[in-house]
């Protein structure tokens, strides 16, 4: 599972030309495409899009790091990427290089000043687990089970160019200008440093740890801050089985429809009472035990809602305020999906398009049992998506729509209801935060 | 002054082989992974020690040829790398070529000089940039000591020259 780590092409000139190679062979296969056309064979869109995403894919996980966190970012937003590139990146995950001992060693001599057997009862060298970003080591240490989580030596410094060189690639998919975008790409960029700092981790698992102590069925682990450092991060070891494996096995609907119920009480608790979030809701992230509780893991990704944002965004699931333009509109406004500059028609057009994606969106939260293994429900969002991304007219006007702060929101929300359609889970959603949320 | 440094240089690599055969996981360690631990423990005591070696190897302006100042360095480092040929031979880790073998040990201590260099003039944070260097330039020198394809490729020849000779 864990690779050897010489064969990662780490030095800039090694991405640099598997970038560039992967950019000529998707415009390769775009040329083969329309030229299969010409000639009247019938080649579908999806074949095509199939083929780009394996080419893209296999640059991505050869670039590993911050490449693959962009990757599973868009592999999250189902509207923006084709079916099939979503499927290919949700994969994405868990397959890094191997650090060798003696650099777990010279990590942990240079962040805490003490070997591993020094600073504990037992270490086990081989590790356990890989991230995009790291690799976990079991531990012992006073009769506790610990997981050492080690990051991975000049990943951090590595996000930045690593970013500049997917950049190019990326924009040429999507089909958008730089300066377009250039907001959302500064935000994955401070993300994706934070994912980087053990330190806020440590902070934000404790912090969320508190939070969510009384949610039935969940857990969150406990992390100690004694033997952590800016670039190890220890906590407790759970053993449980990842939440993919118990989509696959496990039988009883109700039992789903627990785990389905924690995790989304989990979110909604965040988002709601926290105003910050776990952004990172693939599930990968996640695990079972067997007595079915669910385990949240890495708060690596955690991102904060400003006040006014988080008002205009869930004011929308308010029905006296879908209905009276005004409120509809300063709501909109502040999501910046309309602005004061727009002529008649694009005003109209984002308008209308803005009130059909909230009616579909907030389905969910405007019932208080919902049964999230409804295809029409996902079929109509992605209907809706696409519908966008088809459209000239939005990807001609100037410049791309939504507020930076609604990226990781999305995210969240398709990774929470990707995760719950598998579960083909009923839940009960609590509904309570609807009379706090207001626009005046 | 020279004099002095010299001790230096000798005292810091004693102080590393003392904590690499200190270490209870040492022992078991491959070649590839010794050498690892031996960079990584060395740059580790340079950086703990009074003397500021960076400033002292960032004055070399050419790397390899003016490693003149490392002499005393370099007769430690011989005989550490001599005994780690040597076992790494007998595991099968490394392949005992002939005449080229006997640039192993040349080449192991360029490639400490190289990392020294790069180590001296890393401005990343914690040096992290050398941790990546360190890990890469080992794995690929150990990598060309290990048996590849042309050694396979020169058995077969040579079974070919063999054969022809009694037919």
């Amino acid at each position: 599972m864990i690779e050897e780590q010489n064969k990662i092409p780490t030095s800039k000139v090694a991405r640099a030309s598997s970038v560039f190679r992967t950019s000529m062979r998707v415009g390769a296969n775009y040329i083969k495409h329309s030229a299969q056309r010409m000639v009247g064979s019938n080649v579908s869109e999806e074949e095509l899009n199939n083929k780009n995403a394996e080419e893209l894919f296999q640059l991505m996980s050869q670039l590993k790091g911050s490449a693959l966190k962009i990757a599973q970012m868009l592999s999250m937003d189902t509207g923006i990427l084709p079916k099939s590139y979503a499927e290919k990146f949700a994969l994405a995950q868990n397959s890094a290089m191997a650090l060798s001992s003696p650099l777990v060693m010279n990590t942990f001599v240079k962040y805490i000043g003490k070997t591993p057997t020094e600073v504990f009862d037992t270490f086990d060298m081989k590790a356990a687990h890989a991230a995009s970003i790291g690799q976990v080591h079991k531990a012992t240490k006073d009769g506790n089970l610990l997981a050492v989580k080690l990051q991975y030596p000049g990943v951090a410094e590595s996000i930045h160019s690593d970013i500049n060189l997917v950049k190019p690639l990326l924009l040429r998919f999507i089909g958008v200008q730089e300066k377009d975008v250039h907001e959302y790409l500064e935000e994955f960029e401070e993300r994706l440093n934070e994912e980087c700092n053990y330190d806020l981790e440590l902070f934000h698992g404790q912090k969320f740890g508190a939070a969510c102590k009384d949610i039935p069925n969940l857990i969150i682990p406990k992390y100690y801050n004694d033997l952590s450092a800016k670039k190890i991060l220890t906590m407790q070891w759970i053993d449980a089985m990842t939440l993919q494996t118990f989509i696959q096995t496990e039988t009883k609907q109700e039992n789903k429809n627990k785990i389905g119920q924690a995790l989304l009480d989990f979110l909604h608790t965040c988002i709601h009472e926290q105003k910050s979030f776990h952004a990172d809701l693939h599930p990968g992230n996640f695990m079972v035990t067997d007595d079915l509780k669910l385990v949240v893991l890495d708060f690596g990704c955690v991102k904060t809602i400003p006040h006014d944002f988080y008002n205009y965004y869930f004011s929308l699931v308010r029905d006296d305020v879908v209905h009276d333009e005004r409120k509809l509109r300063k709501c909109l406004n502040g999501l910046d999906l309309l602005r004061e500059s727009d002529t008649q028609e694009l005003d109209s057009l984002f308008f209308n398009t803005a009130l059909k994606a909230i009616h579909d969106i907030s389905k969910p939260m405007k019932s208080d049992v919902f049964y999230f293994g409804d295809v029409d429900f996902y079929e109509q969002l992605h209907e809706h998506g696409k519908e966008i991304f088809d459209n000239k007219a939005f990807r001609n006007s100037n410049a791309m729509r939504g507020s930076r702060h609604s990226i990781y929101l999305h995210r969240a929300f398709f990774g929470l209801y990707s995760i719950l359609y598998n579960l083909n889970a009923t839940v009960n959603i609590d509904r309570s935060f609807v009379e706090n949320v207001n626009v005046d | 002054m020279d004099i002095q440094l010299k001790d230096e240089w000798s005292s810091v690599f004693h102080k590393t082989i003392a904590i690499c055969t200190a270490d209870e996981f040492y022992a078991s360690y491959s070649a590839r992974e010794k050498m690892l631990a031996f960079t990584f423990t060395f740059l580790q005591s340079l950086q703990s020690h009074d003397t500021d070696f960076s400033q002292l190897i960032r004055k070399q302006k050419i790397p390899f040829l003016n490693s003149g100042f490392l002499k005393a360095l370099r007769r430690e480092f011989d005989s550490f790398a001599d005994e780690l040929i040597l076992d790494a031979t007998n595991s099968g880790e490394i392949q005992a070529r002939p005449f080229i073998a006997s640039f192993y040990k040349p080449i192991l201590w360029n490639a400490l000089v190289g990392i020294l260099h790069f180590w001296a003039s890393d401005t990343s944070e914690m040096k992290e940039n050398t941790d990546v260097m360190v890990e890469k330039t080992i794995h690929f020198t150990f990598d060309l000591f290990a048996p590849n394809p042309i050694d396979s490729g020169i058995d077969l020849l040579q079974y070919f020259i063999k054969i022809r000779k009694r037919f």
